[in-house]
């Protein structure tokens, strides 16, 4: 048989295709066909074969992140992970949409109709439409916590153990735990403060946990956070500048302490102590008087009032929420009539008329304060000052007009709404002009020496009138604690011999003045339950013939209460996943 | 590898197909006739016996042919239509019928498939119909031309715009930013841009549609796939092709801005409409119109100034092929040059800055039969880029969206001190950014290489045969830039009681020096290896078709986690019987480094069928009915376009805190998104019926219906995993889509004598629904996205325009911005009496992509003379016209154009259609709503050609086998709600263009 089965032009063709094609030049040679198909065969399979066998090819991957182990394994990374525990702490700075929360109390009312914040006012908020909708924030926050508390707890990171520095370091680290477990009592606090009774969470959830956790009761919660605050303050050392790293702003023994002793002032308040225990008023007394007998006076001393906010180095300080440099506080709330000004909180007459009057130590309406409505700014409590920009104050060498027509008021567009702008934590020294803008600090105020004894003072007030002492520790009066306050404001003492609900209410206008815009009237008005008197909200306007000045107040808004707002709406959001979860009573 | 073993198994029945050795006999000669379906000779067509592929025949021009061979033998006819048919050699005379369904279509992985065989939806379209397109980049031709196919045009120089590609709508949706739509587009069988070939190169483009067309493109496959083959050497002898063809060039539509006068008024209208007084007086005005003071009053046309009417393009290219004994070769050059609009390029002595661009294509194609057994084929191919431009940050979109948004009345063009003019507020001179601030040169080069072995083993194991090949590309871009910086002069005139008394002039920037720079922006490497085994084994009138075949790419872009790789092992069974029925099992099972282990690789089956009706007897004599078919057909087929690294649970950097006495940042470490697991790949659902038929000869009718549903699709899961988890949450792979629709072609056509004509017309419907999105809560049911298109437009529905403010006091509180009169009132539909995001509702369409897109071609010829057309359209699609100058006027310092007229003034309140003009930012008219949202239907004109064919007694003489001269328009008019732009581009960019193009095909 003859066959042409290379039409290849030619020549010698090579043996490697001879053997391809099979050419079949030795005929009938069955054993050489067999051989040649398994050959054959087998050069497919070595084709086919490597690819099949590959699979490791797909393991390929750019991969570059860190998982938990290599967190774990050096202390500086584990370190970082309880930084970021504290990045978690807030300040009311511009909390709601670009408002304090103060304006959401009768102490203020934001300028700006578009911000959030009204809707606290005009009672417009709900389940859907949240607002200070910090559940996400703080429970993550929680998990950071527990995260580290889980895992990050008890390492020996043994390699770097005989670098000349780590037993310092172990020092330091002994301390993490009792500031991260405070951190975490700290933001239920805040949960619990909003929402009531919120879901408990002490480990990392997975996600079926998280989706079908049950509410826990607010006193479970609160009893928690206190023995949180006694193992932290037991462990914690006073100072950590006494320590080796030197780091002022970590968790302290009297920051725990003073948390407990506002958790406990909480409790005791008629929003959470319906029946009027005075057990848990001798109770948060005691907790209060626990800071001032053992760092009072030692630790803590009460300095100058202008010199507490934005001060980390103020003596009065227990505990700051400390902000990275910026300046867009003040943009927000300078007055509109100074290059870079915007407008944003404006103190309310009601706020002013706390402020008593210097000489006489009188409210303005009481008789024989001294009051002069035709001067009204005059005599008053040094506080009104350091608190609030009012018609005349100089402000970065200027003065403030705020009568109608001047440099900072209206018709002018976005000028104040109730005649104040705000002057607590602005920095005069920032600068906002465009050509040369500068930043500076923040330090937002968590704790301080006075609102420890204000806590006192309100709690042995309750417990046991103004001028009893109480069995025990409870050696100082509420007179004598409210007094040290009065004394540092250059304030004339609280006279003696006040009923119960006098000193009550004076105590209050006290702590009004003295903690003003520092976060706390939004839930002392929720605490006391004393929401419906704070809806009318009042300015002043201020008219100007020749070099006369008249103050005529007015009403600036009438706002919206309703009871449920004592408390917080459970976002609806958490509510269509977790049916577990209970919405609070009104919403 | 858990799936090896099943893979081994395959290998095995392989093994089992073993049959007898083939006996041998004496060669004959056998000769025989190739007619066409009326009856007309086929001429040129190729005749070989598959036994012997070095003995090629041609038919002459009677369709005749005589061949050596042995009884038993295939005896095989391959037409230059790509038509093919096969014949056992029995008789010695041979009369053979070679029709339509004869035509072998490309199915896949470099597979043909007769036509009347396939029983999934495929898509094609041929190089004769696509040469009626002047494109640069191929993509571009396909408009309308291929049912299911959906294109959309883009702005942009031809350098860069790709028109959006979707094959049977959409059924997916990303995640923020990230697409997960791409279509896989092959070249010869290896992924490729089809940006980086010529028009002139491509034989055909095919679209694969249903799950039994894609099953074997496995995780790859679900958004559809593109086949896009080139050609190779066809005919007897050396035949050689060349072409030119001269474009004009002119900007579709150039919206129309106001002059400086109508700018200041509206600039005044705005400026009272926001509560204040006029910003420009009465006489500044009069100063404007009148043009006295053209320094400090200017007015300027900067499209006027800035383009030029007309640019142009040059195509040349120039093939040559032959189907010798032993070697089949396709060779090209293609030459592309593009001159731009730009206006005052020559500024500069040395260089131009007129937008360009130059490109070479080449491509040689060869199959060597290298053995009698054994065939070679090495595709190379590869091209040159280089463009020009000026010297901008980012692209040539920079100088349009200068020119757009610089309004009449902002600064001349050059001060009376020869300064470019400039303001503070308008630092960008748009002609200084066309000749003042340098040029820079961007150039790609590509090569692409296929080298694959095929070896027949029919000696072995009759039927049977194996192949094996790589592919390498490569891509290398690079950008030198020559730049400098431009100073300018701002003049400000100083009034007293309007009278111009001085004028400041202020010079800001420098004018520099060219400084030089290159960088590579971005290259890409790929390299594939394919191995496979067919078998063919036929038993009475029963075909079994067998592959298996096995893949492994990876493609690697520049950066960090751009490196792609895929495995892939897949196989199809393809029976007929008696020519009647057919049945495909198709399968594969692919992987990808893209998933976690364990969830990275899966397995798609579909099966298919098709019962050729015009076979059965009581059909086949049917006058009516040439051709029938029925397909059906159902599987699976995977999406692996998800976001990378999410299957783990890192830690990442997180805020921290400051401690100490000077207060000083200490890092933060946390726990990053947490792992989504399982992370796998979309799976999509396909079913499809289709009819194929013709009748009488001269009527085409393609119907196909289809169903797909996908899962898998990733979601965020904020909507399902409550907030106390703390962390941030992880993505699921639970969305899921349905996507139905339809396709319908219809083409009829004839010939009488001297006169021929086609008419015909495609149409496409998909409409696609999100079944699950793990919503998050909304409190109102017509919030959902649920239940709603991929991409649905959502907005406010307006009612009307403030008239006054007792208007605003009487209405519900709009709460996005402070209103005034002439703002945007909308309807409150929860009735809350608040308008807020929760009064949003679904308006209109998608703002993805058409629900119909359809077209109609028309073709009549009388002898040599011929005229052709198409016109393609969308329909049931929303546009939101948010872009700055052309739509939203004024603010934000930008220009304000012819489409503002109809803005809400005082007088014109009962008529206006758009809200008042407006500086402030107003997030209440400037958001989705009824307003901004546009139907974005269109009926373009996409090409128009009048063509004479030379008469062949004349070119003969020449030596020249076929000449055609013609004239041709591309996108020469639209029929939209738009009017002031492009439909399909309404950004700032570059103009889409119309040309107008001149050309000469010659062949010999």
């Amino acid at each position: 048989m003859k066959q042409v089965y290379f039409i290849t032009t030619g020549k010698d063709k090579n043996k490697f295709m001879r053997f391809l094609s099979f050419s079949g030049d030795t005929e009938n040679n069955k054993t050489n066909n067999l051989l040649r198909k398994f050959i054959k065969l087998f050069l497919i399979a070595a084709v086919m074969i490597p690819l099949l066998n590959s699979c490791e090819y797909l393991d390929y991957n750019e991969l570059d992140q860190y998982d938990q182990e290599d967190i774990m394994s050096e202390f500086s990374r584990v370190s970082n992970v309880l930084n970021h525990v504290y990045s978690y702490l807030p300040a009311d700075f511009m909390s709601v949409d670009g408002a304090m929360r103060s304006s959401a109390s009768d102490d203020a009312e934001h300028e700006w109709d578009l911000s959030d914040i009204h809707k606290f006012n005009d009672g417009s908020w709900n389940a859907i439409v949240t607002l200070d909708d910090n559940w996400d924030h703080f429970y993550s926050g929680i998990r950071a916590a527990n995260v580290f508390l889980t895992d990050m707890t008890g390492l020996t990171f043994d390699d770097i153990r005989y670098n000349d520095n780590y037993w310092e370091l172990m020092e330091e680290y002994e301390f993490y735990p009792y500031e991260a477990r405070f951190l975490r009592a700290f933001y239920y606090f805040e949960l619990i403060k909003r929402y009531w009774n919120v879901p408990f969470i002490l480990t990392p959830l997975t996600q079926e946990e998280a989706n079908s956790v049950s509410p826990t009761s607010f006193e479970t919660i609160l009893d928690f956070i206190i023995s949180e605050c006694d193992a932290a303050s037991a462990n914690l050392p006073e100072s950590h500048a006494d320590v080796v790293s030197q780091d002022r702003g970590r968790v302290t023994k009297g920051i725990a302490m003073a948390l407990k002793a506002r958790a406990l002032l909480y409790t005791a308040s008629p929003l959470h102590n319906p029946a009027n225990d005075q057990g848990k008023w001798i109770t948060a007394a005691q907790a209060a008087k626990e800071i001032i007998d053992e760092l009072g006076g030692s630790r803590y001393t009460l300095s100058s009032y202008t010199s507490i906010v934005n001060n980390m180095n103020s003596t009065e300080l227990i505990f700051e929420r400390r902000e990275s440099s910026s300046r867009e506080f003040e943009e927000a709330n300078t007055a509109v009539g100074f290059i870079g000004g915007n407008t944003g909180t404006c103190p309310t007459q009601n706020l002013v008329d706390c402020y008593e009057m210097q000489a006489t130590g009188l409210g303005i309406d009481e008789a024989g304060s001294g009051y002069d409505p035709s001067q009204p700014y005059v005599g008053r409590d040094p506080r009104l000052a350091a608190t609030i920009i009012y018609n005349g104050t100089t402000w970065r060498e200027d003065t403030v007009e705020i009568w109608y027509g001047g440099l900072n008021a209206p018709p002018k567009l976005h000028t104040t709404k109730t005649g104040y702008y705000l002057r607590k934590y602005l920095i005069e020294s920032i600068s906002l002009n465009p050509v040369n803008p500068s930043t500076d600090y923040h330090y937002w105020v968590i704790f301080r020496y006075g609102e420890v004894l204000l806590n006192y003072a309100e709690a042995m007030n309750e417990a046991f009138g103004p001028e009893v002492t109480g069995p025990g520790t409870l050696d100082m009066t509420a007179l004598e604690a409210v007094n040290m306050i009065r004394a540092r404001a250059s304030m004339p003492d609280f006279p003696n011999g006040m009923t119960q609900d006098d000193f009550r209410e004076k105590l209050r206008n006290e702590r009004r003045v003295e903690l003003a815009f520092e976060d706390h009237r939004f839930w002392d008005i929720r605490r006391w339950k004393i929401g419906p008197t704070t809806t009318d909200i009042y300015g002043v306007e201020i008219t100007k013939v020749g070099t006369d000045l008249t103050y005529n107040t007015k009403l600036v808004e009438t706002r919206v209460w309703n009871d449920r707002m004592y408390l917080y709406p459970i976002p609806q959001t958490e509510l269509f996943i977790n049916d577990n979860l209970v919405q609070n009573t009104g919403w | 590898m858990k799936n090896k073993n099943s893979i081994k198994y395959l290998f095995l029945w392989f093994l089992l197909l073993l049959v007898s050795y083939p006996g041998l006999a004496q060669q004959r000669m056998f000769s025989g006739t190739i007619t066409d379906k009326n009856g007309n000779p086929v001429a040129d067509a190729l005749v070989t016996v598959k036994e012997r592929p070095s003995t090629k025949v041609f038919t002459d021009n009677e369709g005749r042919f005589n061949i050596l061979g042995e009884p038993g033998e295939l005896l095989t006819v391959t037409t230059n239509d790509n038509l093919h048919k096969s014949l056992v050699l029995e008789a010695e005379q041979i009369a053979l019928t070679i029709e339509n369904s004869d035509e072998l279509i490309p199915v896949g992985h470099r597979l043909e498939q007769h036509k009347g065989e396939i029983t999934s939806a495929i898509g094609v379209v041929r190089a004769d119909e696509l040469s009626k397109s002047s494109v640069y980049n191929p993509a571009n031709a396909l408009y309308g031309k291929i049912p299911g196919l959906t294109v959309l045009q883009n702005g942009g120089t031809s350098w860069n715009n790709a028109p959006d590609l979707y094959i049977r709508g959409v059924e997916t949706f990303g995640i923020g930013d990230f697409v997960n739509t791409n279509i896989l587009v092959l070249v010869d069988g290896f992924e490729r841009p089809i940006s980086s070939l010529s028009l002139a190169e491509i034989e055909n483009v095919a679209i694969l549609k249903d799950a039994a067309a894609l099953a074997m493109y496995g995780l790859r496959g679900a958004n559809g796939v593109m086949l896009v083959t080139t050609k190779k050497g066809n005919g007897q002898g050396l035949s050689v092709n060349a072409g030119y063809e001269h474009g004009i060039t002119q900007a579709f539509r150039i919206p129309e801005f106001l002059d400086a006068y109508g700018y200041a008024s509206a600039l005044n209208q705005a400026y009272v409409n926001d509560g204040g007084n006029p910003y420009y007086s009465a006489q500044e005005l009069s100063r404007f119109q009148s043009g006295t003071s053209p320094f400090l009053y200017p007015n300027i046309n900067w499209l006027d100034e800035g383009l030029r009417d007309f640019g142009s393009t040059d195509q040349l290219h120039i093939s040559f092929q032959e189907q010798a004994s032993s070697v089949r070769y396709f060779g090209l050059m293609n030459f592309y040059n593009e001159e731009g609009l730009l206006g005052p390029v020559n500024e500069n002595e040395g260089y131009t800055t007129q937008i360009n661009n130059f490109k070479i294509n080449l491509r040689t194609n060869f199959q060597i039969d290298l053995t009698r057994t054994t065939r070679l084929t090495a595709n190379i191919a590869g091209n040159i880029g280089q463009g020009n431009r000026p010297s901008t940050p980012n692209d040539e979109n920079d100088v349009f969206e200068a020119l757009y948004s610089t309004t009449s009345a902002a600064f001349p063009i050059k001060t009376y001190n020869d300064e470019w003019g400039g303001t503070t507020t308008f630092p960008d001179n748009p002609m200084a950014m066309i000749s003042g601030i340098g040029y820079s040169v961007r150039g790609q080069n590509e090569l692409m290489v296929d080298l694959l072995v095929e070896q027949s083993l029919d000696d072995l194991v009759k039927g049977l045969s194996a192949e094996a090949g790589i592919s390498f590309d490569n891509s290398y871009n690079f950008l030198d830039v020559k730049n400098r910086q431009y100073q300018y002069q701002e003049l400000t005139p100083i009034l007293e009681s309007g009278v111009i008394i001085d004028t400041v002039e202020t010079i800001y920037g420098t004018n520099t020096a060219l400084e030089f720079s290159t960088e590579v922006p971005y290259q890409w490497r790929r390299f594939s290896a394919v191995g496979n085994l067919k078998h063919v084994k036929t038993w009475g009138d029963n075909q079994l078709n067998s592959i298996l075949l096995l893949q492994s790419e990876q493609l690697v872009l520049t950066g960090q986690h751009n490196t792609y790789r895929h495995l892939l092992a897949a196989g199809n069974f393809h029976y007929s019987k008696a020519g009647k029925y057919f049945a495909d099992l198709s399968w594969s099972y692919n992987g990808t480094n893209l998933l976690p282990k364990g969830s990275r690789a899966g397995f798609f089956p579909a099966v298919s069928v098709a019962w050729k009706l015009s076979e059965e007897d009581w059909l086949s004599g049917s006058s009516m009915v040439d051709y029938l078919k029925l397909r059906a057909s159902f599987g699976m087929t995977g999406n692996d376009q998800v976001i990378q690294n999410i299957s783990a649970s890192p830690w990442i950097s997180g805020s921290g805190y400051r401690y100490g006495s000077n207060n000083s940042g200490a890092g933060g470490y946390t726990e990053g998104r947490l792992a989504s697991s399982p992370l796998t790949y979309e799976t999509s659902y396909k079913s499809n019926i289709g009819i194929d038929a013709n009748l009488f000869g001269m009527l085409d009718i393609n119907l196909d219906a289809f169903y797909n549903k996908r899962e898998g699709i990733l979601v965020q899961t904020q909507g399902s995993i409550a907030g106390v988890m703390g962390v941030e949450l992880p993505y699921a792979s639970s969305g899921s889509v349905k996507n139905m629709g339809a396709e319908l072609g219809l083409n009829l056509y004839d010939n009488t004598g001297d006169l021929t004509y086609h008419l015909g017309g495609y149409l496409s419907y998909a409409k696609n629904e999100i079944l699950d999105m793990l919503e998050v809560y909304r409190p109102y049911d017509y919030l959902k996205r649920t239940g709603q298109s991929v991409h649905q437009a959502f907005g406010l529905e307006a009612i009307g325009f403030f008239s006054n403010e007792s208007d605003i006091s009487n209405s519900p509180e709009h709460s996005f911005s402070i209103v005034r009169p002439g703002d945007i009132k909308y309807k409150d539909q929860n009735n809350d009496d608040v308008i807020n995001d929760f009064d949003e509702v679904p308006i209109g369409y998608s703002t993805q992509n058409p629900e119909l897109y359809f077209s109609g071609s028309v073709g009549i010829a009388y002898k040599g003379l011929g005229v052709e057309a198409l016109v393609q359209g969308i329909a049931n699609m929303t546009m939101y016209l948010n872009t700055p100058s052309i739509f939203w006027p004024l603010r934000g310092n930008n220009n304000i154009s012819s489409f503002s007229n109809d803005a809400w003034t005082p007088s014109t309140a009962s008529t206006a259609t758009l809200p008042g003009l407006t500086l402030r930012e107003n997030a209440n008219n400037f958001r989705p709503n009824t307003v901004w949202y546009a139907d974005a239907s269109y009926l373009k004109l996409r090409s128009v050609e009048l063509y004479y064919k030379l008469p062949n007694q004349l070119i003969s003489r020449l030596g020249l086998n076929e000449t055609t001269l013609y004239v041709r328009g591309m996108n020469l008019l639209s029929f939209d709600e738009i009017e002031i732009i492009d439909p399909e581009a309404i950004g700032l960019v570059y103009p889409t263009l119309m040309t107008f193009n001149i050309g000469i095909k010659i062949g010999f």
